[in-house]
C-alpha cells in the first residue's frame, strides 16, 4: 500500500472508532451482557486494525471485521481470566457469526443497550456518564469534571455499573409494551441530563469538554433515529436544539459577560437550528400525545418565537410551566413557574410559590431558587434583596454569572 | 465527613495585607463564605497572609534551615482554607466548584482524618 491509502486505512479505523462504536459495544456485549469485556476486546480490535488495515488494505465490511476480531479477543481475554477452555464457545459464536444477519438487525442493538444503561437499577447519578461512555466511547477522565465527579471515582461507579449489568443480566432486550413508556422517559431524562451538565459546564471547562452538550445531541439524535415516531423523543431533539441554537447570544462577545436569556440578541441565535426545532415539535404535536420534553420545547419556542415578534408572550409559558408543576411539583419546576410568573407581572403570587417550599432543604443549595427569589423581591420593591443576590451569587459556579448576580447587589 | 477546601489563588490576586477591600474578589469570596455559613456545613476556614510572609522551617541532617517564603515556589499559593462537613465527596466538589479561586487559581479538596 503506497502512503496515501496507509493513510486512508487509519483514517478508515478513526471513523469507525468515531460513528460505530456504540453500535460494536452493543453487538459485541448483546449475548453476554459484558459491557466492559466488549470494552476491553473492542479497543483490542482497533489497535489491531490501526496495525493491519494500513499493510493489507481495507477489508469489506470493516464494521464487521471489528466484531469477529473483538469477540475473538473477548473470548481470548474470557480464557486467561477464568483458565477454562472455551473453545467451544468460540465455535459456536463464529458460526453464529456466519449464519446471522450481521449489519441488518431488526432494530439497531444500541436501543437495547441504551435501555440497559438507563435501567431503574442503576444508580441515577451514573446513568448518564454510562451511555456516554458505552454509545459514544467518551471516557471517564474527560467527563469527570462535567459531572463534578472525582475521574477516579467516576471510573469506579462506571464499572460497578457495568457489573451490575452483567451479573443481574439486565435485559438487552427491548422494554414491553406495558414499560415501554416510563423506559423511554427515563432514557430520555438520562440523556437530557448530560446534555444541561454539558451546557452549564460549556463555560467553565475547556473546548474538548464543551463538546459534551454535542455529544448528548449526537445520543439524541440517534435515538431519533432509532424511534423516530416517538412523540417525547421528537420533544426532547426539539427542545436541545432551541437551546442549542442559541449557544452564541449566552455571552457577551467582547467582555464575556453572562447575559439573561430575556436580554439575548435574537440576532445572534442559530436560525437553522431553531428552525429545524419548530419543525419537530410541530411534528411531536401530530402524534397526539403530549409530554414533558414537548411542553418544555413549547416553552423555548415562545421564547424563539421573540426572533419574530420582538416580545416574549409570558402568559403561554407561565401556562405551560402550570401544566409541568402539576404534573410534578419539584424544587425545580416550583421555580421555573415562580420566575415565569414574576415575569408575566405577578410577583405575589410567584413569591406565594416560593415560600411554599421555603421549608425544602433541597433549596439550599440550589442556586435558581435564590435567584429568583431576589428578582421576585426586587420586583415586590418592599425589602431588600441583597442577601438574596449574594447567596445565588455564592452558589453559582460559573464565574461570568457570579459576577453578573454580584453586581446586581447594590 | 468533613473536608479541607484548600483556596489556591495566584500570588498576584492576594489582598494587601489588612485591607481586604483592594481584593477584586472580596464580595465573591464574602458571598461563597456566608453561602456556606447558611447552608449549615461550614465547620471553621481562615484567610492567611500573601505567601512572602511565609516562614518555611526544615530539619536536615539534624541542622535547622529556615527560609523566608513558602516551602514551595509555585505560580499559584494557599491562601486561605475552609473546613465543611458535608455528606460525601461529591458534594464537597460542589462547593469547590463554587470558589472564587477555581477561575484562576486552584482548589484542593481533601478528606478530613476522623478523629
Amino acid at each position: 500500500m503506497n502512503a496515501a491509502e496507509q493513510q486512508e486505512a487509519r483514517w478508515a479505523v478513526e471513523n469507525a472508532a468515531r460513528t460505530s462504536y456504540g453500535r460494536l459495544i452493543a453487538i459485541i456485549a448483546q449475548r453476554t451482557h459484558d459491557i466492559a469485556g466488549a470494552e476491553d476486546a473492542l479497543s483490542q480490535a482497533f489497535a489491531k486494525a490501526l496495525e493491519t488495515w494500513p499493510e493489507r488494505g481495507l477489508p469489506d465490511n470493516p464494521d464487521g471485521w471489528l466484531v469477529t476480531t473483538a469477540r475473538r479477543f473477548a473470548v481470548g481475554n474470557a480464557r486467561r481470566e477464568t483458565l477454562l477452555f472455551v473453545h467451544e464457545d468460540h465455535i459456536r459464536m463464529l458460526n453464529e457469526e456466519r449464519t446471522s444477519a450481521y449489519g441488518a438487525p431488526e432494530t439497531d442493538p444500541r436501543l437495547s443497550l441504551m435501555f440497559a444503561c438507563s435501567h431503574p437499577s442503576i444508580d441515577t447519578k451514573v446513568r448518564a456518564p454510562l451511555i456516554l461512555q458505552v454509545v459514544l466511547g467518551i471516557d471517564a477522565k474527560r467527563m469527570a469534571p462535567v459531572f463534578l465527579i472525582s475521574p477516579n471515582t467516576l471510573g469506579q461507579r462506571l464499572a460497578r455499573a457495568k457489573t451490575k449489568i452483567r451479573d443481574a443480566s439486565l435485559p438487552f432486550d427491548l422494554p414491553d409494551q406495558d414499560g415501554w413508556r416510563t423506559r423511554v422517559d427515563g432514557l430520555l431524562g438520562t440523556i437530557y441530563a448530560a446534555y444541561t451538565l454539558g451546557w452549564d459546564a460549556e463555560f467553565t471547562s475547556d473546548n474538548t469538554l464543551r463538546a459534551l452538550s454535542h455529544e448528548a445531541l449526537t445520543l439524541t439524535g440517534i435515538l431519533k433515529s432509532l424511534l423516530p415516531d416517538d412523540p417525547e423523543v421528537l420533544g426532547l431533539f426539539s427542545l436541545m436544539l432551541f437551546t442549542h441554537g442559541r449557544r452564541l447570544a449566552r455571552r457577551n462577545g467582547k467582555t464575556g459577560a453572562f447575559v439573561p436569556l430575556s436580554e439575548q440578541n435574537a440576532a445572534l441565535w442559530n436560525e437553522a437550528m431553531i428552525a429545524q426545532a419548530e419543525v419537530l415539535l410541530r411534528r411531536a404535536g401530530t402524534l397526539n400525545a403530549p409530554g414533558r420534553f414537548q411542553l418544555e420545547a413549547a416553552i423555548q419556542a415562545v421564547h424563539a418565537n421573540r426572533r419574530r415578534t420582538g416580545r416574549t408572550d409570558w402568559a403561554q409559558i407561565r401556562s405551560f410551566h402550570e401544566i409541568l408543576h402539576d404534573d410534578l411539583p419539584t424544587i425545580g419546576s416550583t421555580v421555573a413557574l415562580a420566575s415565569s410568573m414574576m415575569h408575566d407581572g405577578d410577583p405575589e403570587g410567584a413569591l406565594r410559590h416560593l415560600d411554599a417550599i421555603a421549608d425544602n432543604g433541597g433549596i439550599g443549595s440550589y442556586q435558581p431558587y435564590w435567584a429568583t427569589r431576589a428578582h421576585i423581591i426586587e420586583a415586590i420593591g418592599e425589602q431588600p434583596a441583597t442577601d438574596l443576590w449574594q447567596r445565588a451569587a455564592a452558589l453559582s459556579n460559573d464565574p461570568a454569572l457570579r459576577a453578573y448576580l454580584l453586581a446586581k447587589v447594590k | 465527613m468533613q473536608y479541607m477546601i484548600c483556596n489556591y489563588v495566584r500570588a498576584n490576586e492576594f489582598a494587601t495585607a489588612g485591607r481586604p477591600e483592594t481584593d477584586a474578589d472580596g464580595p465573591a469570596w464574602g458571598a461563597y463564605t456566608k453561602a456556606m455559613i447558611d447552608a449549615g456545613i461550614m465547620v471553621g476556614g481562615n484567610a492567611l497572609h500573601p505567601s512572602d510572609t511565609a516562614t518555611t522551617l526544615r530539619i536536615r541532617d539534624g541542622q535547622r534551615e529556615l527560609v523566608d517564603g513558602p516551602y514551595a515556589e509555585t505560580k499559584e499559593q494557599l491562601g486561605g482554607y475552609y473546613i465543611i462537613d458535608v455528606p460525601d465527596l461529591d458534594t464537597a466538589l460542589e462547593w469547590a466548584a463554587r470558589n472564587p479561586a477555581a477561575p484562576t487559581g486552584a482548589v484542593e479538596v481533601r478528606p478530613v482524618v476522623a478523629m
